[in-house]
């Protein structure tokens, strides 16, 4: 198998590598983007004449430097994403957030292209994290490294995960045969 | 270089990386390409060849000599040449016979409106920029006073974009709708626009650019949800249904593809 599959046999976890993405590429580059603009506010405080504007400049700048450092992290956690399967339960991981889905509420999986909204979320070309609301589907927890197109859904009876495995027939094989187990 | 110029490359690397990211997942429409092509010189030639001439012409008729505070049938003249001189010209990239011909979708009428659009909005940039370096007081300013011209710039490709694909949707439908969708672009861009004028006819305050801005910003932005709902409805994407959990006394569906009978 041309993927990092590995089955332990005393608890029968398969481990599941995400997709390979850009997605790191462009949180580095928003990163580099929210230092650009902070440094070009503190320039601007430094020349400006007033308290109030100098202040501005300042806030401005302090909150654009925790964006970036945020979207550092992210683009660190974005290399870690992966997936763990046992006949109870799906995991998913990215850096230390993970989520639990167990195989008993899972009702429905399907691979389809989402719908992006224009509302606020951790969706980014190439990486996807957390609760990202979707055109006509509602909100998605996303852990995947694709953030619209190709994403493996799976529905329980309270939330919707979506998923990009780097081997998705040989990852979909093992979750339907889990499922039906389960 | 002049500061403006640094200032109008951050606008065109933000604007740029968004129209990429968006013409990526259009699946690199060639015809959404050749409407942002087509769109980034047409706002020089519009205010320098159509807009200067057409308000020196109203100008001459509704307030000859320039005597007194602009009369109201001067500023309502001044407020419309922009929305239907612009609104006009960027649907300048339906002449492409191959594009013209493909506007037969909510979907396609998206995808160029915000092509010609956003090439429209980002050739203003530099066309006001361009502007800026002529003026004794800007011009040798350094970039990071231009932090108001970046947002707004964005702001306004965006704008262009959202109401390029009104027209365009209007169109796609044909017969009346086409005239209404190209009314109802010039609408949303007088509404851009209003504040700017309001305030230079010292009617409203330094605060209402700004306020027009962020109202038509929150319009554009539902316009634009309604139109993509309208080009993408739910379910239209590829999907495959992979596995149903059987309810007792119910056959489990077969794998198919969505759309498939």
């Amino acid at each position: 198998m041309d993927q990092e599959t590995r089955a332990s046999d005393s608890t029968q976890v398969r481990r599941y590598p995400a997709a390979r993405s850009a997605g790191w590429f462009w949180l580095i580059l928003i990163a580099l983007l929210c230092f650009a603009i902070a440094g070009a506010s503190l320039l601007a405080a430094q020349a400006s004449g007033s308290f109030i504007g100098a202040l501005a400049m300042i806030l401005s700048a302090a909150v654009l430097v925790i964006l970036g450092l945020m979207t550092l992290l992210l683009s660190g956690w974005s290399r870690t994403v992966r997936y763990e399967l046992s006949p109870e339960r799906l995991v998913l991981f990215c850096g230390p957030i993970r989520y639990n889905v167990l195989l008993a509420d899972v009702k429905r999986v399907s691979k389809q292209d989402l719908r992006m909204s224009i509302w606020s979320s951790t969706r980014f070309p190439g990486f996807a994290l957390g609760n990202v609301p979707c055109g006509g589907i509602g909100n998605v927890v996303m852990c995947s490294t694709r953030s619209l197109k190709g994403i493996i859904l799976i529905e329980t009876g309270t939330r919707k995960y979506g998923i990009t495995p780097v081997d998705e027939e040989s990852f979909l094989a093992d979750l339907t045969d889990y499922l039906e187990a389960s | 270089m002049y500061g403006i110029y640094w200032a109008a490359v951050i606008v065109t690397a933000v604007a740029g990386f968004v129209a990429v990211v968006a013409w990526r997942a259009w699946d690199k429409d060639r015809y959404a390409f050749a409407a942002f092509a087509i769109g980034l010189p047409l706002s020089a030639l519009v205010n320098e060849y159509v807009k200067a001439p057409l308000i020196s012409a109203i100008q001459g008729v509704a307030w000859p000599g320039r005597a007194g505070p602009a009369p109201w049938g001067f500023l309502l003249a001044a407020l419309w040449v922009a929305p239907l001189t612009e609104e006009a010209v960027k649907l300048l990239p339906l002449t492409i016979p191959g594009l013209r011909s493909s506007l037969d979708r909510p979907s396609s009428a998206l995808k160029y409106g915000m092509g010609s659009g956003f090439g429209f909005g980002l050739g203003e940039a530099w066309y006001l920029a361009w502007g800026i370096t002529h003026s004794q007081a800007y011009a040798r300013l350094p970039f990071y006073y231009f932090t108001g011209y970046i947002s707004e710039r964005l702001v306004v490709c965006f704008a262009h974009g959202v109401m390029t694909s009104v027209a365009m949707t209007g169109i796609a439908r044909g017969g009346p709708a086409a005239a209404g969708g190209y009314l109802g672009a010039a609408a949303l861009h007088a509404l851009l626009n209003i504040g700017a004028l309001l305030h230079q006819a010292r009617l409203a305050g330094p605060y209402a650019p700004s306020l027009a801005m962020l109202v038509s910003l929150i319009v554009l932005a539902a316009v634009f949800e309604r139109l993509r709902f309208q080009a993408f409805p739910a379910g239209s994407a590829a999907g495959r249904v992979v596995w149903v959990k059987k309810t007792p006394g119910e056959a489990e569906p077969p794998s198919r593809k969505e759309g498939e009978s």
